[in-house]
């Protein structure tokens, strides 16, 4: 072992083997949780979609054959990455995320209504012959990007200005314009998970709090605009106006409490028929919890609870850092939006518009998942390049 | 470990990696443990909350029973109409959708498109639509169809106010609600899954029960009697002036109500023959008189002095206004004399005149199934005042309906029994079961048989040639006393110059079949019960002898008829011979019913006299005089009608002449409401469609007249010689009529003249 290994011994254990390949139950684990979760999702969303989509003068099966659709695609994307060695990931980590900025820009620009139409009072959608989500590549641009440059910094850490600033001057570009979409729990999502990726990789906690004092205000600011601020007012007040907030967790939770042990059946629930705002999407988990009880929730949570662990487990047997702190930047990315979407349904947090990762209809989120997880997979199959190419050479850089 | 060991360990990713993946597990963990609770724990009340928002009990409606006739007729029924709501935004192809439902309910292209295309959720379009465009509708995407029951009365206002309507699903009035609980069924219940718009989700409807259908309820009414009636009321109620009035049907022999009709203001929504009592006057001296019959207190051979036709009783004067001197009791009863009655009626203990009057049912509900039938007033003798036995005796001091009224002289007609009014025949169960069927009820015998007779020959005179020959017919016997008593306004105190004009009439005088009952509230000029009512009773007879199935026994008036027909052709050559020797046979003349002049004067006499001042007063606790008798008006009446119709240079009614209608080849029931129609009285003569008219098609007749109908099949009964002037009958037809009953017509263009003005 060579001294300039020693520096980042805390990361890569040294019993690791050389080839860096991480065999075993995990990948298997993972693609089995991700195909159930898959499966089940397309099935809850048909019978969650299905009146809605007639109420909209579409065919029954409208949202489930655009959701497969995107789940094919998501799936020759997982098959794709998870061939790809991981590094090649790092390599891209400034072109995805100038890319993805270019992408949220035209989102904001004022004279690319053409493509990034307004719907629903917010401009989230390009529309290039397929609709895509920007925002939610920005997601996976940010795990990468900061995982990249965390491995580079990581020495720098201790410092706030030379350590931190540059990852919140960066993140800054991306959080703004999806701000002005504007799409506030995406942004934070997008930055609560550069957070993520920094903690991981070790960022004082001190600094964090710092942080939050900082952005404080500026949440403030945006909570005050608009709906958003009704809704977060109004939680908590059930009983409060009808079709306030109030009212869309009161009826998540007849979903989920009708639901009791077994559920009302598949398909039976009833609350998709115009109670549950979005039962196909912001409300998923609810209408599961509806239609399959305790039961299909208990199920559901096992699921993530797996991909979290295995996403860990995949992680601290990652042949390099910057596959450690991918593989549990992209595990949490999985999580945190499992927990806030479940989070939002049992009335336990404000009403924030996330998808339940590969149930929720929404097809660039789908397929960002998938990627994520065809990723995931080959952190776990390792690199025997990784080692070389990478962590060596720039631990050596970083010694210079 | 150094502390910079532990610091740089704490911030290692290994580390950083397990406090992170502690976190979601915890999470995750923490979020179960909160769907436990929210789904184990609390799940009823939440599911009681799911249950509460997604389903509406919704009823179904039952089919409302059916109101049928004595025939099966139907009067009101239940019928499923369809209410149509669109959701818009449903809608795949708007115009196609505007399209269907200009093609299936008839909606203007406008409204149509406005429907279709309005911004809101839900569009209900406000008609309710017949079953078809159900199945116009029953595919179209976005177009919701929803069943409702709704009420219709198949002959509009007919019967209306003893039909009742249904007011929000409820009956209102009448038989509709008189018999509600039968009526409705039992509205079934379904339970049906709603959207958070409150639709129905399709395909998500759980029957609880089902509606069980209402019953019918058969009527002892007569569509086409309720029909005449209707039209005779309407008829002379437009001819007199009056305000409103009340006519009814009702057979003597079961109590049975064939017809009832009241108008008030020109509304037929009332129930004024049930509800409106009224003081009756000289109807009621018949009850007077077969009680003191009754009681051997007098015969109707007695003598009395009605004394120049005044008679100061205490402080009260009671006047008639003819003076006939010292007549039979039944002479008395003839001509309506108001001191003639109520001196033979001094003969009454007050009790025993209560009684009598109690016995006839006067002052005591009938017990017909309508809501709000009044008992009317009779007092009893501790309540009296001193002059209210006289008062009664001549039909003041009491408040009848007009019910009572008829199923008192029912009682005269049946042979003395008081039948208990009938207007439910049969109560029908949803499948046309019999449930219930009702029997005619005697509720008391009021008089004997031989009293009974002995009033009744009394009222035949009185149609013949006493106060009521506007009533008689050509072909039967009518037996009938009319009645005008002054009419009292909102506050219980007469009105001057207004008067009820009532006839109650029973036809044929032998086995009576019908009883008529004939009320009119203030009419205008002439107000005489004898002159205003007794022609409407006539004229429903007649109309009820020309209708398709009369509820008559034919068999029995076919034996009457013959029988009559005997009698009168002897009195007829009899009266005849009388005058030619008197006369010098002047043929215009002969059959000129001799008693149509004088008894006729003597009905109004006493009525308005007495009940003028006297009962008025009498009600209000004091005494006046008595105003004097109405020779002016009188004269005025006898002149106009009287006297006119009997010379056939007087016209009958100057400057309204009308023409015949062509009538060939009509059936009868269209005959007859044309010639109604022009204010022509019908007589029918023969079977089957009108064949021909006497006068002929275009003659110039009068309003009044009575225009002879031939039907293309002769009728094989003997023609009747009109009686007093009657018209040729309902059964005559063949050419066997005497010379000298063709010589007693004033000739046939005016057949009926002389009966009408």
């Amino acid at each position: 072992m060579s001294t300039a290994h020693a520096d980042i011994a805390p990361t890569v254990r040294p019993r690791l083997p050389e080839t860096g390949l991480a065999k075993g139950w995990e990948p298997a684990a993972l693609l089995a949780a991700t195909a159930i979760l898959l499966g089940f999702g397309l099935v809850n969303l048909y019978s969650a979609s299905a009146f809605l989509a007639q109420r909209q003068a579409l065919p029954d099966h409208f949202y489930l054959v655009r959701q497969a659709i995107g789940g094919v695609v998501g799936l020759v994307g997982l098959a794709a990455a998870s061939r790809i060695p991981y590094t090649w990931w790092r390599s891209l980590a400034w072109p995805l995320l100038a890319a993805v900025w270019g992408a949220l820009l035209l989102l904001v620009l004022p004279w690319t209504t053409g493509i990034a139409p307004e719907i629903n009072g917010a401009r989230r959608w390009l529309t290039l012959g397929v609709t895509i989500q920007p925002s939610e590549f920005a997601k996976l641009a940010i795990l990468i990007w900061t995982a990249h440059l965390a491995v580079k910094k990581r020495d720098e850490f201790q410092s706030l200005t030379r350590g931190l600033a540059p990852f919140f001057v960066v993140w800054g570009f991306l959080i703004v314009p999806i701000l002005l979409q504007p799409d506030l729990s995406t942004a934070f999502m997008v930055g609560l998970l550069g957070l993520l990726v920094l903690f991981t990789a070790g960022a004082r906690i001190a600094h964090f709090l710092f942080m939050g004092l900082f952005l404080l205000p500026v949440a403030w600011m945006q909570l005050s605009r608009g709906f958003r601020m009704e809704r977060l007012r109004s939680f908590g007040d059930m009983e409060g106006t009808a079709l306030g907030a109030g009212y869309q967790v009161k009826q998540s939770l007849i979903a989920l409490g009708s639901g009791g042990a077994t559920g009302v059946g598949f398909g039976e629930g009833r609350q998709k028929f115009g109670f549950l705002p979005e039962p196909h999407n912001d409300f998923i988990f609810s209408m599961i919890g509806e239609e399959w009880g305790f039961m299909g929730v208990a199920g559901l949570t096992l699921l993530y609870l797996v991909v979290v662990v295995v996403g860990f487990r995949i992680a601290r047997r990652a042949p390099d850092l910057f596959g450690q702190l991918l593989a549990m930047g992209i595990t949490s990315f999985i999580a945190i939006h499992a927990v806030l979407h479940m989070s939002v349904g049992l009335g336990v947090i404000p009403t924030t518009g996330l998808p339940l990762p590969l149930v929720s209809y929404g097809r660039s989120n789908l397929l960002v998942t998938l990627v994520s997880v065809g990723i995931l997979l080959s952190i776990a199959r390792g690199d025997p390049r990784a080692r070389r190419e990478t962590d060596l050479p720039r631990a050596r850089v970083s010694r210079v | 470990m150094s502390l910079r060991d532990l610091g740089r360990t704490l911030r290692s990713p290994a580390f950083r990696g397990r406090i992170l993946m502690a976190g979601w597990v915890l999470a995750l963990g923490g979020l179960l443990f909160r769907a436990g609770e929210v789904q184990l724990k609390e799940g009823a009340v939440w599911r009681a909350e799911a249950e509460r928002q997604h389903q509406a009990q919704g009823t179904l409606p039952a089919a409302r029973g059916g109101i049928l006739d004595r025939e099966g007729t139907p009067l009101a029924m239940s019928h499923e109409v369809f209410r149509v709501g669109i959701a818009p935004h449903e809608l795949l192809d708007r115009d196609a959708a505007a399209a269907l439902l200009v093609e299936a309910l008839g909606l203007a292209p406008a409204d149509a498109r406005r429907a279709v295309s309005s911004d809101r959720r839900w569009v209900q379009l406000p008609q309710r639509y017949p079953p078809r465009a159900r199945e116009a509708l029953a595919r179209a995407r976005g177009i919701y169809v929803e069943r409702e029951l709704s009420r219709s009365y198949p002959h509009g206002e007919l019967g209306r106010g003893i039909l009742g309507v249904v007011i929000d699903d409820a009956g209102t009035g009448g038989i509709e609600q008189a018999y509600e609980d039968h009526l409705r069924g039992m509205p079934g219940s379904q339970i049906v899954a709603r959207d958070s718009e409150g639709r129905p989700i399709p395909g998500e409807t759980w029957m609880i029960q089902a509606p069980r259908a209402g019953g019918d309820i058969v009527l002892t009414l007569d569509r086409d009697l309720q029909e005449i009636a209707q039209e005779a009321l309407l008829e002379a109620i437009a001819e007199t002036g009056a305000r409103g009035g009340d006519l009814l049907v009702t057979d003597p022999r079961t109590g049975e109500i064939l017809a009832m009709v009241s108008i008030q203001d020109g509304s037929s929504n009332h129930l004024g023959g049930v509800n409106t009592p009224y003081e009756p006057g000289s109807t009621l001296k018949p009850f007077t008189v077969a009680g003191l019959l009754e009681l051997g207190l007098a015969s109707m051979a007695d003598s009395v002095d009605t004394e120049e036709g005044r008679w100061t009783v205490g402080r009260r004067t009671i006047s008639d206004v003819s003076r006939v001197g010292k007549v039979s009791l039944s002479h008395a009863l003839r001509v309506s004399s108001n001191v003639g009655i109520a001196k033979v009626a001094g003969a009454y203990a007050p009790l025993e005149q209560f009684e009598v009057l109690r016995d006839f049912g006067f002052g005591v509900p009938t017990g017909l199934p309508l809501p709000g039938e009044a008992s009317g007033t009779l007092r009893h003798p501790r309540n009296w005042s001193g002059q209210s036995a006289v008062s009664l005796s001549i039909g003041y001091e009491i408040a009848v309906t007009p019910l009572q009224m008829a199923m008192a002289y029912g009682a005269l007609a049946n042979g003395g029994l008081l039948m208990e009014p009938r207007l439910v025949r049969e109560v029908r169960a949803p499948d046309g079961r019999v449930l219930e069927r009702q029997e005619p009820r005697v509720v008391r015998r009021a008089i004997s048989t031989s009293t009974s007779e002995e009033v009744n020959r009394a009222l035949v005179e009185a149609v013949q040639d006493g106060t009521g020959t506007r009533a008689s017919l050509g072909t039967f016997q009518v037996a009938g006393k009319s009645g005008t008593a002054r009419a009292t306004g909102l506050d219980g105190r007469y009105e001057s110059g207004a008067y009820f004009a009532s006839f109650v009439g029973f036809f044929p005088a032998e086995n009576p079949q019908l009883v008529v009952f004939v009320k009119l509230d203030r009419p205008q000029g002439t107000y005489y019960g004898g002159v205003t009512a007794a022609p409407v009773t006539r004229a429903t007879m007649e109309a009820v002898l020309a209708a398709r199935h009369p509820p008559l026994d034919r068999q029995a008036l076919a034996s009457i008829a013959r029988r009559q027909e005997q009698e009168l052709r002897t009195r007829v050559e009899l009266e005849a011979m009388e005058r030619a020797l008197e006369e010098g046979g002047e043929p215009g003349h002969a059959g000129a019913p001799s008693g149509s002049t004088a008894p006729q004067s003597s009905e109004q006499v006493g009525a308005p006299g007495l009940g003028g001042a006297g009962t008025a007063l009498a009600l209000a606790g004091d005494i006046s005089r008595p105003q004097g008798g109405v020779p002016a008006l009188f004269a005025s009446w006898e002149a106009r009608s009287g006297a006119a119709a009997l010379d056939p240079r007087i016209p009958a009614l100057p400057g309204s002449e009308v023409a015949v209608p062509e009538v060939r080849g009509l059936p009868a029931r269209d005959v007859i409401r044309r010639l109604h129609g022009l204010g022509l009285h019908v007589s029918w003569e023969g079977q089957g469609a009108a064949a021909s008219t006497l006068p002929g098609a275009g003659a110039r007749v009068h309003p009044g007249d009575t225009i002879r109908v031939l039907g293309k099949h002769a009728a094989p009964l003997p023609r009747l010689a009109p009686g007093g002037g009657a018209p040729a009958g309902a059964f005559s037809g063949s050419s066997a009529a005497a010379p000298e009953a063709s010589r007693s017509a004033a000739g046939p263009p005016r057949v009926a003249g002389g009966q009408r003005r």
